[in-house]
Order: structure tokens, then sequence, then C-alpha cells
């Protein structure tokens, strides 16, 4: 990152998704709040992370910047140029500059063509290159990812889980992408795949100077590899900082809570005094008030009355009104 | 303490249209009453083949035994037929990785459990007799609101909510053995908690031995208080939990711990082909200390000094290891 002020990569702005509910006859009779007024910034080359548990909304996140969805508000620019807002149809151009990685890369892949076949489809519909340019490209590719040419002619089922990873990784950057969002790129994996995906990924970007938005609710991996980290929580950035910030000195009650149940090696039993924590889905979303109002420890009745906002206090935003009183972690 | 589960020189197959796959090489295994088990190896490795044979699960056509037995509460489990039906799902229980996978979205979970009782356990069937105690099981795993779980449909839960719905089921026929295949691979760090916290409470105050499946070495070091760790199909240690973390003395186990830190790049190398096995150690392709008699005879499950179990000719901080390589 450099240090003179450069307008950001890609900039989301007070972005809300809400999913309509419909009753008997299809007519709306209410409204699932999945986002709401999210905010935040991505450099260029930089790496954020954003965690939350399941339902927080994140999958959702990387879905609507990915243009799967539209938004129901906000805005979201991609260098310079509006990319989603209500209304919006994206350019296709825009497509191959921002991809999205599937959780599992091998399901993403057509089991009935050889990996050769699933690298030139992108390349024949982004690009007019003759057939001797795109198969350049490929062999470049492959190669960064860790595979050999003889993969190229075979079939998903043919590759190992770690293989799938590297080529589902292979299809998405034959297109040069400036931005690739990773939704749960280590989930379901072994130790050692694992380590090895993450690795590739931090070589992938030097690399390719990319940038990634890693959603995952796998916070040591987010740890290994991001610079900043954001905290959803149902549908609302919490807390967003720097990754050793948050891990060493979280200020949201709810990044706290998120860490403390972390079973660390090494550590005391964290189930040990297990105590039933709640849901999230337990309790509806207030109408007013902070989200976390029903499962902190440390609200007060203002919490319940008013929402609180996300402050950006030299870097390191909290959206809590009571952060300062918390005793920092010991 | 004697063992609710013993394996022993435990030999498996399948037939593959590339030939016999050798799964299974020699496991030794034994879990004891109130004891959480942690089951650790990579993809493919054998560990759900392990965990089908000891449900009595396998294909019977297409899967071969080699040698070796799964003994349950003294009962051989692997002679197939009526017999291991009639345990499965009253002694041994399973917990899924997936939960929705394993309930049937069309009926309510109440209709489901009811069912399920019906088949397993004749003897409590009277109209309306299963509920008390199924109502009372959801209270133990912590479900708030258990009559609004029955009549919900399994869509209607959240993932945590059917994962515990999932243990309610595994503790109910009060079996002496629990075999939870990542029970928590799909679930957030605050549901991974609960489920975590329930398993362990549970297996100690029922004395039910808990065989526990996991790729999380952070949730075996919270759950587990002995590890075993499987590599292409052979045991290769067996340790109490601290000394497996601190001390652990296979290659294998030491290289798995250290894909843990920063930086690493995973352990180099594949695993081997279960077609072709070789007659040596299967790790010796890919272990640093291998040496030539890896490569020819397979190092045998002893007892070491601690308790603790080891398969290995060159055990880490072994001075003479690797000088043949």
């Amino acid at each position: 990152m450099s240090d003179a002020p450069v307008s950001p990569l890609l900039e989301v702005r007070l972005l809300a998704q809400h999913f309509p509910v419909r009753g008997l006859i299809g007519r709306q009779t209410g409204s699932v709040p999945a986002l709401d007024d999210v905010s935040f910034a991505v450099q260029a080359g930089e790496v954020l992370g954003i965690v939350g548990e399941s339902g927080a909304g994140k999958t959702t996140l990387g879905r609507t910047l990915a243009g799967i969805l539209e938004p129901t508000r906000g805005a979201v620019q991609f260098a310079g140029a509006l990319l989603a807002a209500p209304g919006i149809k994206r350019a296709v151009s825009t497509r191959a500059r921002l991809q999205y990685v599937h959780q599992d890369p091998g399901a993403s892949l057509n089991p009935s063509w050889t990996l050769r076949r699933a690298l030139h489809e992108p390349l024949i519909i982004h690009t007019d290159w003759t057939r001797a340019t795109r198969a350049e490209k490929i062999r470049e590719i492959i190669a960064a990812a860790g595979l050999v040419e003889s993969h190229l002619d075979l079939y998903p089922h043919e590759l190992s889980g770690g293989q799938l990873r590297r080529a589902g990784l292979a299809r998405v950057l034959v297109l040069n992408p400036e931005l690739v969002i990773l939704d749960e790129p280590t989930a379901g994996l072994d130790v050692s795949v694992r380590a090895m995906v993450l690795a590739l990924l931090q070589d992938l970007r030097r690399r390719f100077s990319l940038t990634y938005l890693l959603i995952s609710h796998d916070l040591f991996a987010a740890r290994s590899i991001c610079d900043r980290i954001a905290v959803l929580y149902r549908g609302k950035l919490v807390e967003i900082g720097p990754t050793e910030r948050i891990f060493v000195a979280p200020r949201h009650p709810y990044t706290r809570a998120l860490l403390a149940a972390l079973p660390r090696i090494g550590g005391a039993r964290i189930t040990e005094g297990f105590a039933h924590q709640g849901e999230a889905h337990a309790h509806p979303t207030p109408s007013a008030g902070c989200r976390f109002y029903a499962r902190c420890p440390f609200a007060t009745p203002a919490c319940a009355v008013d929402e609180p906002k996300l402050t950006d206090d030299a870097g390191h935003g909290v959206a809590c009104f009571r952060w300062q009183d918390i005793s920092p972690i010991p | 303490m004697s063992a609710v589960l013993d394996i022993q020189g435990l030999s498996l197959g399948v037939r593959t249209e590339a030939g016999m796959a050798h799964i299974l090489d020699h496991v030794d295994l034994a879990v004891h009453s109130g004891e959480i088990m942690g089951l650790v190896g990579e993809s493919g490795c054998g560990k759900t083949t392990l965990a089908r044979a000891l449900l009595g699960n396998l294909p019977e056509s297409g899967a071969w035994k080699a040698g070796g037995g799964i003994r349950l509460d003294g009962e051989e489990m692997l002679q197939g037929g009526s017999k291991a039906r009639a345990l499965r799902g009253r002694v041994v229980t399973f917990i899924p990785q997936d939960p929705l996978a394993s309930f049937n979205p069309l009926f309510r979970i109440g209709t489901q459990i009811r069912d399920l009782l019906r088949a397993k356990l004749p003897a409590s069937e009277s109209p309306g007799g299963w509920k008390p105690a199924v109502i009372s099981m959801l209270k133990a795993v912590l479900l708030p609101y258990p009559d609004a779980i029955l009549a919900a449909y399994p869509h209607q839960l959240s993932t945590g909510q059917r994962q515990r719905v999932m243990i309610a089921l595994a503790l109910l026929p009060q079996p002496r053995l629990i075999i939870a295949d990542e029970p928590t691979t799909a679930l957030d760090a605050s549901t991974q908690r609960q489920i975590l916290g329930l398993l362990r409470r549970l297996a100690a105050e029922r004395g039910a031995a808990v065989l526990f499946t996991t790729h999380d070495l952070a949730a075996a070091w919270e759950v587990c208080d002995r590890i075993s760790v499987m590599y292409a199909g052979q045991v290769v240690e067996i340790a109490e939990r601290d000394r497996f973390f601190t001390r652990a003395r296979h290659p294998y186990s030491r290289m798995l711990l250290a894909c843990l830190e920063d930086g690493s790049t995973g352990i180099p190398g594949d695993a081997p082909d279960p077609h072709a096995p070789s007659a040596g150690c299967r790790f010796a392709p890919r272990c640093p200390n291998r040496s030539q008699i890896c490569i020819e005879a397979r190092p045998e499950l002893a007892v070491q000094s601690d308790g603790d179990l080891l398969a290995c000719h060159h055990p880490w901080g072994d001075a003479a290891a690797g000088a043949h390589v």
C-alpha cells in the first residue's frame, strides 16, 4: 500500500440488501435485512477479511459485490466507476476484473469438461485472443497455480481436493482480475491442504498484484493472510481494523465473544465452565437499538434505544457506545 | 478400566475398478468408557471407512476383510448381517457432519424421531410414550422450547440446532460408543463451542466412549482426552492430548502440527496409492527421517514408556534419524 492518498479500488457506501418475505398469495409481508448500511473501502493490493457467524451476511455481501444480487440501497464503486446500485446493470467488462471464487471450486467445474476446456472458456467469452495466445496464457497460470500441463487433460473427478482448489483459482486468474472475492476458501479442508491453499493465495497475490476480499468463518485463516478484518454481525459492520488490532485488542463486545469462542491449542479449555451463550437467530432483529443488545454482557438501557454508528478512530472503527468503558482483554 | 471399543489388527479393503484398494492396514485402537478419542489425519486416510466398519455399515459385496476384528463391549461387530444391525443405532450411534442431509425434509423432526425409536427401541413403544424421554434429552443438549423443535421441519432449525438434535438422537439409546464424524466442521466459532462443550459434558456424565473424527486440531485439543493419528490406513501414533500437542513423536504428527504455523506450505508430496501399498511404512516417501528399513519393514505400533503408542523406526528427535537418506 502506498502512503499517498489514492482512491480505493473498491468502495462500498451504505450498502443494504433486504430479502422480501412473502405471505400466502405472494404478497410481500416483510423483509429480512441481510445487510444494512455497510460501508468500507478496500485499497489496491490489500487483503480484507470479512468474518462473522453463519447468517451474519458475509456471503450476501460477497454475492452483492460479485453482481449476483442487486442491492436494495447503497452503492459500490469499483476502480472509480459505479459497479452496483439499485437499478444499475453491470457492464460485462467489469465481470472479468472482479472475480468470485466459490467455496468448493470442484463443484463449479463442469464434470464433463477437461480442465483445458474449463480454462479456455472464460477467455473465449471475455477476449478475442487466438487459440495459441489463450494456450500460452493458460500455461503461465497453470504453472503459477502449482499444476503441471498434464493436468489439463484431466476431468475434475481425476484431481485431488488440493488440485481442485488450484484449478478453481487458475480458472479465475486467467482473466487477470484486479479484485478476487474468496468465499470460505479453506472450509472443510484438512490442515495440510489448508496450509497449502493459504500459501498459494499469498504467492498468487504477490505475483499478480491481486486484491482479495476474504469471506470466512475460519478466524485463523483470516489472521494469517489478511491486512485488515471487518466483523459483521446480523448484517451490520460492528468493527473494522488492522488484523493484529482486531485479534489483540478487539473493541466490540461481539468481536471479543467471537475470539473467546476459539479453541486455542495450548490454552485452557474454553468449554470448561460452559454456559449457554444464546444464538443470533433466537432473537428477532430489533427495530431500534444495537443488534447485539440481547446477547451483550455490557449492554445498558441506552443501547436498546439508539443504534451505535461505526466510528473511525485511526483506522480501527467500532460500532459500540460502550467500548471505551470495557476493560481491555488481559 | 476395560475398553468399550477394541479394534485389533483390522485390515480392510474395497474392490474397485482399478483392483483392490487396501484402505485400512493393521489398525489397533481402543477407546474407554467416558473417553473422547480424537481421530485425525488427511482426507482419504481411512477415517470414514473405519467409522463405517464400526457401524457395521460397509457394503457386503464390495468390502473385503483381510484380518483382525472390532469388539464392542465384547461383541464382534464385523460379522455383518442381523447381529450388527441390532447393535447399530443402539450400542453404537453416529453424529454426522451434515445434519441437514440426514433428516428427511418433508417430515417434522418429531415424526422422524418417533419413527426412528419405533424401529430401534420397540420396547419403549406406547402411544406418546416416546415423547418425555426425547424432550428431556433435547433439554439436556440445551435446546430451549423442545416442543417447538419437535413440531418444526428440518429447514426451520438453524445449523447449530439441527446438530444438537442429532446429538440428542445419538444419545437417546444410551449407547456405549458414539462416532462423531467432524460434527463441527460446518459450524461457526460460537456454535462450535457450544457443540464441543456439550459433547464433552455428555461423554463425562453418561460414560459413553466417543470417537471424534476431525481435521480441526484446535477442536481436537478442546475436547479430546487422547489423539490417534492415521496415515493412509495405518495408525501411526496414539498419544495423550497434552503430549500429542507438545511432544508428538511421529514425524507425520509433527508435520501435521507444523501446518498450523504461519507461513506453512503444507506437507510436501501426496498420499500413497491404496491399490499398491508398500510393505514398509506408508509415510516413508514423504518422511524426512526415512531410511532403508522404513521402506522394507512396517513399524509395529508399540507402547512407549509413558503409555502412548507409536509406530515409527525413527521417531522425532532420534539422533540416528535421516542418516541413511
